[in-house]
């Protein structure tokens, strides 16, 4: 289907980039995804689920120690509190805004290993979906129990819901 | 003090002797109650040039403004009372100042009220104050000079050596001397252009700064300096646009001298100096994240990040 398509190069284009790259979450609250609009419930929903399967499957790493070491709270944190949140002069364990801001991932060696295989050093950018990485990409998150699905993997919990 | 000491000790004797982890501890975090040597020499600096007046700065004290007092610094801890309470009986506070209110005569870009908070991962937000007057301020410390960046109002300042300002790290400014790779001068930037957008500043007629041969996911790279971190705060001070930002935070994990600020427009902007990032980053490169619905149009809907690499 074209929007599975899509975010499977959105999801691509992601990990080729973090592979050698430090970025902030708010990185995999952007891009564009047909069907799936920008700043919105969606999409936040869709970047908490990237950003746990790949932890969780040891493809990404936090940089920063806070919650580096404390991956439950980290993933309590960014399900509860929105990327797009624009709150104002509240305390920073109120505002989503800046942790998805402040907060980076990094690839670890396992995701290098996965980019290099399939995606070998060249200076010319290809911007096409390589099928073979997406296929091994699922395959990744089936075996650490966190599978592909269009089903909210760690639902968010807007703060508005009484959830915070 | 007291009381939480002996918390830790019996949660060190839970985490391990009951759960058999002797290797473990209980440790408090954010436990960063300001200094108050370094709160006064915070303000000595604000005050002496001419950030805040003597009255703002005694009001942030909770101190009762007393424009022809001498102007007196004492402890304040920003984790315990909103409205400015002292935090224990030895500050050098006057009788009364417990009940101070919200000083009138300054202006605050959060709710009027002087706030710097810290949280339990010891991130600070720290509420905007423009000034209103030249203030005067005599002090008897003598510095070693230094520059400071504020990420408020991206003023750099650079007191020569020798100069009365107190030789202390500013609350909520950066000294860049901190930093890895500190500037030896910067100079406050200035421009007679009315305040507007981060993307106006950063991308004039829409053309992105840096350089990229990828896709808008991937970051652009701006050219090499020697000093990686000035360069990315003079861009940082050009991307306010005569803007103040609604909000500022450090968190912990980027100090010293990271930070997130919150523009007006909407526009997160992010300075993570050189060496703090993982070794998929260079350690010489500073960057900046511009995260905002002008910027991000301007880019593919992406966040835009630049590089700042060192030479």
């Amino acid at each position: 289907m074209q929007t599975q398509h899509t975010v499977d190069l959105w999801a691509q284009q992601r990990l080729v980039v973090l592979a050698s790259e430090d970025m902030s979450l708010a990185y995999w609250s952007g891009g564009i995804i047909d069907d799936v609009p920008g700043y919105s419930s969606q999409r936040w929903q869709l970047a908490v689920d990237m950003i746990y399967r790949c932890v969780v499957s040891g493809l990404l790493e936090l940089t920063y120690p806070t919650y580096r070491d404390d991956h439950d709270a980290f993933f309590q944190a960014i399900r509860t509190r929105s990327p797009f949140d624009q709150s104002k002069g509240v305390q920073f364990d109120e505002s989503g805004g800046v942790l998805w801001n402040w907060e980076q991932l990094f690839g670890t060696d396992k995701l290098v290993a996965l980019v290099g295989k399939h995606f070998p050093k060249t200076d010319e950018y290809d911007p096409n979906l390589n099928p073979a990485f997406v296929q091994e990409l699922r395959e990744i998150f089936s075996a650490a129990g966190v599978p592909w699905s269009d089903a909210p993997l760690l639902p968010v919990m807007p703060a508005s819901a009484g959830a915070a | 003090m007291p009381l939480k000491a002996w918390i830790k000790s019996a949660l060190d004797h839970v985490v391990q002797a009951c759960l058999s982890e002797p290797d473990l501890e209980f440790v408090w975090v954010g436990d960063d109650a300001v200094d108050p040597l370094q709160q006064a020499q915070t303000l000595n600096i604000l005050v002496g040039a001419g950030i805040k007046t003597i009255a703002e700065a005694r009001a942030e004290l909770g101190l009762a403004p007393e424009g022809k007092a001498a102007p007196r610094f004492g402890k304040y801890n920003p984790n315990h009372d909103e409205r400015g309470r002292f935090a224990t009986a030895n500050d050098a506070v006057e009788p009364g100042a417990a009940d101070a209110k919200a000083p009138k005569n300054v202006q605050f870009a959060v709710n009027d009220t002087a706030r710097t908070k810290s949280d339990a991962s010891g991130a600070a937000i720290v509420a905007a104050g423009p000034t209103e007057e030249e203030p005067k301020l005599d002090s008897e410390d003598e510095s070693e000079g230094g520059t400071y960046f504020d990420p408020q109002t991206a003023r750099m300042i650079t007191f020569p050596p020798g100069s009365a300002i107190g030789a202390g790290r500013a609350s909520g400014w950066i000294n860049l001397r901190d930093l890895p790779q500190g500037p030896t001068f910067l100079s406050a930037p200035e421009s007679d252009e009315p305040p507007g957008t981060v993307a106006e500043a950063v991308a004039p007629n829409g053309v992105l700064p840096g350089a990229s041969d990828r896709g808008p996911e991937s970051p652009r790279t701006m050219p090499a300096s020697d000093d990686p971190n000035r360069a990315a705060l003079d861009f940082v001070a050009k991307a306010y646009n005569g803007e103040t930002p609604v909000s500022v935070s450090t968190p912990e994990s980027l100090s010293p001298g990271g930070f997130v600020a919150l523009l007006p427009d909407g526009t997160y902007i992010t300075f993570r100096p050189a060496g703090q990032a993982s070794s998929r980053t260079s350690a010489t490169t500073a960057t900046v994240e511009l995260n905002g619905p002008g910027i991000n149009a301007l880019n593919g809907s992406e966040q835009l990040k630049l590089k700042f690499p060192g030479k």
